[in-house]
């Protein structure tokens, strides 16, 4: 992931004058919001399988389903990726401040792209090897399943279309980093002043109008921008949540501005999310049906406002709860990066097992989670943490770095 | 005259930095038309006339990257009488030569060679037909030969006046050679066809459009090195 080089929460620092000399102090919930959002994405692809709106277009929509899942899957889907890349474009900033444009641009060729051109390949393999496999074997296939046999019957069928899959981050976290080299020759200082000085009101209600033109480009919920051509509308949408965490680290104490509006923004959005749930297709299709102009606006401003405030809430309460560093912590933060590379191929692998089995939601989405996340943590210990991987991944770790690993700071 | 003009050696320290200048004085216009470039890109994914937008956008920024930092490393050096400055130097016309050939061409070809190998990646692995690859493909080495032959009037001319006279004339003739090759029944002909095909024809353009940079630049840099003065 993006931040993996300074996943280490005792190496992410921020300056802080302190009436004389430069303090550094420990951000150690951003730390720890990155591996959040990082194995939430476990639990969100989990969940849809038993999504009844996904039911037609999952490859492991089993038979087991539930509206909970949908209301809850959809709520995170929202938020969890906008506040991954205002994660990452806080560390950027970090890492331009730290070691310059190019050094940046080095860093994040080293832990982005190039795990990016590795793993995508073994992942897009063992996604093929495990549907060929359950093509074969799962007796209660889901629809999406039953297409491919159906294709696979026909061979002039024409391929899907290639995707990124669940690295479709990365790829546009490296479009992202280019870009801030391209936009650091703007002289940004008048707006940098604007942004310093913004209330947190009008901030919370004008912000997220500007993702309105990216959303209106696609539809509702906003897809996974996975195609090898760059989207448009990501860099209008998730791109502007990487600048905002880039601008985030300049600010001093943006994030401690909205710890009153905590309680209001969560509420808020529930509130807004209920109606947003209730305007949603309840099964979703492809290609997907235009939804009228003005509940298509409404939808998209649902989801504009949500992501936003859903994210400060976020970073609030990581700063609040979760700025603590121990054993625990760091190694959840250390292999999340892994866990989540691997975790699609495995996860589906698991699922097709689970779908001939008369088990209850709760005990297949249970299992299915359970054994992903275990298979994750022990190839991490066993293949990456103090491999080639591991280095490539995160960073080498020294020896003095080890014992930081179990030492509580 | 400079005295060490005719040294047999090449002052690599002194072209090492040289061509760090050239790089220095066009990294701004090289993350413009790397901006340019990802939007282009962009843009092409949206429909069928902002595929036809994007694309047109995304040639255009790779022909205005390289006529741009032709202008700014060889024609505002000569305005600006950088010149007198670099014969303070030790270097000699060659290394001179050599510098401007290293700087333009990594400035032009690292781009190019990313653009070029994106377009080829979208256009394998997205729903447009494959074989539309072996004439983007020779378009793009195109634009790279009329950036040599833009590089080597410049070079050999040094004076503004040429440089555009040329550079306007390829624009111009840069739609007839899209048309041709559009048109022609060995290449254009198999840009609709879902796969990729590749012809003896095309083999043919791509050998010549190669043959014709290699000409291009090792003759004018071979010229160039031969001058005993730098003007």
């Amino acid at each position: 992931m993006n931040s993996t080089e300074h996943s280490h929460a005792h190496e992410i620092v921020r300056p802080v004058e302190i009436a004389g000399p430069v303090e550094i102090e420990r951000l150690h919930y951003l730390d720890n919001l990155r591996a959040l959002a990082m194995i939430g994405g476990v639990f969100f692809h989990a969940m849809l399988a038993y999504s009844p709106a996904l039911h037609q277009l999952w490859l492991t929509a089993d038979r087991e389903q539930s509206g909970v899942i949908d209301i809850i899957a959809w709520f995170s889907h929202l938020f969890r990726m906008p506040l991954f890349f205002v994660i990452a474009g806080f560390f950027v900033a970090y890492l331009v401040s730290k070691r310059g444009m190019r050094g940046m641009l080095f860093n994040r060729t080293k832990r982005v792209l190039v795990p990016f051109i590795i793993f995508l390949p073994l992942c897009l393999w063992a996604i093929v090897a495990s549907l060929m496999s359950a093509v074969a074997t799962v007796e209660h296939k889901s629809l999406f399943l039953q297409m491919v046999v159906q294709a696979m019957a026909n061979p002039g069928t024409p391929p899907p279309p290639f995707s990124t899959m669940h690295l479709w981050f990365l790829y546009n976290l490296m479009f992202f980093c280019v870009l801030t080299w391209v936009f650091s020759y703007i002289n940004w200082s008048r707006l940098s002043q604007l942004f310093n000085a913004i209330k947190p009101l009008p901030f919370i209600l004008m912000f997220p109008l500007l993702l309105i033109p990216g959303l209106l480009l696609v539809e509702s919920p906003f897809p996974a921008p996975d195609k090898l051509l760059p989207q448009l509308w990501a860099f209008g949408f998730f791109g502007l949540f990487f600048a905002l965490g880039y601008w985030i680290f300049r600010a001093q104490d943006f994030i401690d501005k909205f710890q009153p509006y905590l309680v209001i923004l969560l509420v808020a959005s529930l509130v807004l999310y209920a109606g947003y749930y209730f305007l949603l297709p309840k099964e979703f299709t492809f290609p997907s049906t235009p939804v009228e102009f003005p509940q298509n606006i409404i939808m998209k401003l649902c989801e504009a406002y949500i992501s936003v405030w859903m994210t400060l809430v976020c970073l609030v309460a990581g700063k609040r709860y979760v700025n603590s560093h121990n054993r625990a912590m760091r190694f959840f933060s250390d292999s999340s990066y892994w866990i989540y590379i691997v975790h699609l191929p495995v996860l589906f692998a698991v699922q097709y097992q689970l779908m001939d089995k008369d088990w209850g939601l709760l005990a297949k989405y249970s299992a299915s989670v359970g054994i992903t996340l275990l298979i994750g943590a022990v190839s991490y210990l066993l293949l990456v943490r103090w491999t080639p991987i591991g280095w490539m991944l995160n960073g080498r770790k020294r020896m003095a770095n080890k014992k930081d690993v179990f030492s509580p700071v | 005259m400079n005295p060490i003009a005719n040294r047999a050696l090449l002052n690599m320290p002194v072209i090492k930095q040289l061509v760090y200048k050239d790089w220095y004085l066009n990294r701004k216009i090289l993350a413009i038309y790397v901006g340019g470039g990802i939007l282009s890109l962009s843009i092409i994914s949206l429909g069928e006339w902002q595929f036809f937008m994007g694309a047109i956008m995304f040639i255009t920024m790779l022909v205005a990257m390289g006529n741009h930092q032709l202008s700014v490393t060889m024609i505002s050096e000569r305005k600006e009488q950088t010149l007198a400055f670099v014969m303070s130097l030790p270097v000699s016309p060659a290394d001179y030569a050599m510098a401007k050939f290293l700087a333009n061409m990594v400035l032009f070809f690292i781009p190019w060679s990313l653009l070029t190998l994106i377009t080829a990646l979208v256009i394998l692995f997205t729903p447009l037909p494959d074989g539309l690859l072996a004439f983007t493909l020779l378009i793009c080495v195109l634009i790279a030969v009329n950036h040599c032959i833009c590089w080597s009037v410049t070079m050999a001319t040094e004076t503004e006046g040429s440089f555009l006279m040329v550079m306007i004339g390829l624009n111009c003739l840069l739609n007839p050679a899209l048309y041709l090759l559009a048109r022609s029944p060995d290449i254009g002909a198999h840009n609709l066809n879902p796969s990729f095909i590749w012809t003896s024809t095309a083999t043919l353009v791509l050998l010549g459009e190669i043959l014709a940079i290699v000409l291009l630049l090792f003759g004018t840099l071979y010229f160039r090195s031969r001058k005993k003065v730098f003007y």
